[in-house]
């Protein structure tokens, strides 16, 4: 595998001004949801009679909390993301408001003694999942400290009222604990908190980054996969058009032994060419290889394909027979795909049935699907190994013996092929009986 | 006069193949194994028929070389037929019936070369006169 080098520094499709724009959206719902949450804090505190709070700076704040929300949801919806830049600044802002806001919660409800300043960590949470670099979240961290410091040496000072339940005079000592276990909190929570979210990123990017590199990879080897399949071709391709003429052409009179010799070489050659074509279609399985999606009338279709298999047939002195089509106004579907899907049907069912054998192709439609039956009187599928035959490279055992030359992907190919056209493929098989095919396509 | 058929292939197995098919059927046969050398030959000889690699040097020189033939008034009116690859660039084998809006050419051949399709196919293909 290709050695990926790793660089932190890769913005991958997960920081973009859009994925941040998600993330602003993301803050305004929060504070919807703790505007409420703080309504029935007060509403509770009003309940419990709890006298000493300033109901009306409470109220004011949840006032503005919803305001303030408003207009940023409005100015969000007007102005499309654009910017990395804008909308990091956009989700900084957010936090800085935020911050003030606790902060004139927090002075209202205790200062020093308000639950309320733990809810600073969350922010710092926030920041170290919303930014890529660590230093954002040291900067909210920052602020969260300089306004506590600062209120609360406001309310000592006496600059601003404490307010609290009980009546507390604080010494210095106390506070400078009290701020202390605040700082210390807040620190290391920022430092744990950005450190695992950077793990976290730099593995999301290699994740990312080993991704990319496997699909290239990938790419590669289907090109080389097509290029040698052409490769091979070319020269088995010569050798039979050689035969052909030798054996149609040329009036030689030739031994029957000999004869006989290049008629097997012939077959030989043909089943070579049989599997290089299966190995392409494989190779061209990959979802680049979009076809267009057209309006497919089966009844027009099939006797064109059935007609393209009558001669191998013949020579095989088999009977393709082709019920009466079920007419219908035709299906939305990929015109390669629907062709491969019958042509390999057909040609399974032509290669394993034996000479003067019968093949029937049927159709048959209900309201909501349209069916093609490929019936042969073939070898058949024992019982147990039908569960495996859609399976890649794998051949029945009588199959084997049958046909000596196979890749076991003629039926993997049709299969991936059905269900990318979102229909199904069953099968009904009894050993030297035969097997029926059946394939069904949704009509919508 | 017998008819001449050109071929421009760059398999010379391939184009011995189809000689000795075609001057089994009384054809005059010249070839090139290279498009563009082809083109000056084919502007030269006239021929009556032209069959024509798709895949040479690039994956779609043969169709460069009929667009080239189609677009020179001496010489847009010779039939072409084109081979392709079993399987190649679409994997698929019916139904290119010719598209005059889509492909220059009169009709495709399949390779490997079935004797008797291409003189059939050559034969369907030539100017009556």
């Amino acid at each position: 595998m290709p050695k990926v080098t790793l660089s932190t520094s890769i913005k991958h499709s997960f920081y973009t001004p859009n994925s941040l724009r998600r993330k602003n959206i993301w803050l305004v719902n929060l504070r919807w949801v703790s505007s409420l949450a703080l309504s029935i804090f007060i509403l509770g505190l009003f309940f419990l009679k709890l006298e000493n709070y300033p109901y009306s700076a409470l109220t004011s704040i949840v006032i503005v909390l919803v305001i303030f929300n408003s207009l940023l949801l409005f100015y969000l919806k007007k102005r499309k993301p654009k910017y990395l830049r804008t909308e990091e600044n956009i989700v900084l802002a957010q936090i800085v408001i935020d911050y003030l806001i606790l902060t004139v919660l927090t002075h209202f409800t205790g200062g020093i003694d308000s639950p309320f300043h733990l809810f600073y960590l969350f922010h710092i949470i926030i920041a170290s999942v919303i930014f890529e670099t660590k230093y954002l979240a040291f900067i909210i961290a920052a602020v969260a400290v300089g306004l506590m410091s600062m209120l609360v040496f406001m309310e000592y000072w006496q600059v601003l009222e404490h307010y609290s339940s009980g009546v507390k005079v604080y010494n210095l000592t106390d506070i400078a604990l009290a701020l202390a276990v605040f700082y210390v909190t807040i620190f290391v929570s920022t430092y744990i908190g950005a450190t695992l979210m950077m793990r976290h990123k730099k593995v999301k990017n290699l994740i990312f980054a080993q991704n990319e590199e496997l699909e290239k990879s990938e790419r590669e080897k289907m090109l080389f996969f097509r290029f040698v399949s052409h490769e091979l071709k070319s020269p088995i391709i010569a050798v039979q058009s050689a035969i052909n003429v030798v054996l149609d052409v040329m009036d030689v009179k030739l031994k029957p032994q000999a004869r006989d010799m290049l008629e097997r070489g012939r077959k030989r050659t043909l089943q070579m060419i049989e599997i290089l074509k299966d190995l392409v279609s494989l190779s061209y399985e990959e979802k680049d290889e979009k076809h267009e999606v057209e309006m497919v009338v089966p009844c027009e279709h099939i006797p064109e394909v059935v007609d393209y298999y009558r001669p191998s047939a013949v020579e095989k002195n088999i009977n393709i027979i082709e019920t009466v089509c079920k007419q219908h106004q035709g299906f939305q579907i990929d015109k390669f795909v629907f062709e491969k899907i019958i042509t390999n049907l057909i040609s399974n069912a032509v290669r394993y049935t034996p000479i003067g054998g019968k093949v029937t192709i049927k159709t048959d439609l209900d309201d909501k699907f349209w069916y093609l039956m490929v019936s042969d009187t073939g070898i058949g599928i024992p019982i147990e190994e039908q569960k495996h035959v859609f399976e890649e490279f794998y051949r029945a055992s009588n199959a084997k013996i049958f046909e000596a030359v196979g890749t076991g992907l003629g039926l993997s190919i049709i299969r991936k092929m059905v269900e990318q056209e979102n229909g199904e493929i069953f099968l009904k098989s009894k050993v030297g009986k035969g097997s029926t095919f059946t394939v069904r396509f949704p009509l919508k | 006069m017998p008819k001449k058929i050109m071929i421009i292939d760059d398999d010379i197995d391939l184009v011995e193949a189809m000689r000795i098919t075609l001057e089994s059927d009384g054809y005059d046969v010249i070839d090139a194994q290279e498009g563009q050398k082809g083109l000056e030959i084919l502007k030269k000889e006239k021929p009556d028929l032209l069959i024509l690699d798709v895949m040479m040097g690039t994956l779609d020189e043969g169709f460069h070389v009929a667009y080239q033939i189609r677009n020179d008034e001496k010489i847009k009116d010779i039939p072409i037929l084109m081979i392709t690859a079993v399987g190649a660039q679409t994997g698929f084998k019916f139904d290119r019936q010719r598209d005059e809006d889509f492909l220059p050419v009169n009709e495709f051949i399949e390779k490997p070369i079935n004797p008797q399709v291409l003189l059939d196919t050559v034969k369907r293909n030539l100017p009556v006169a």
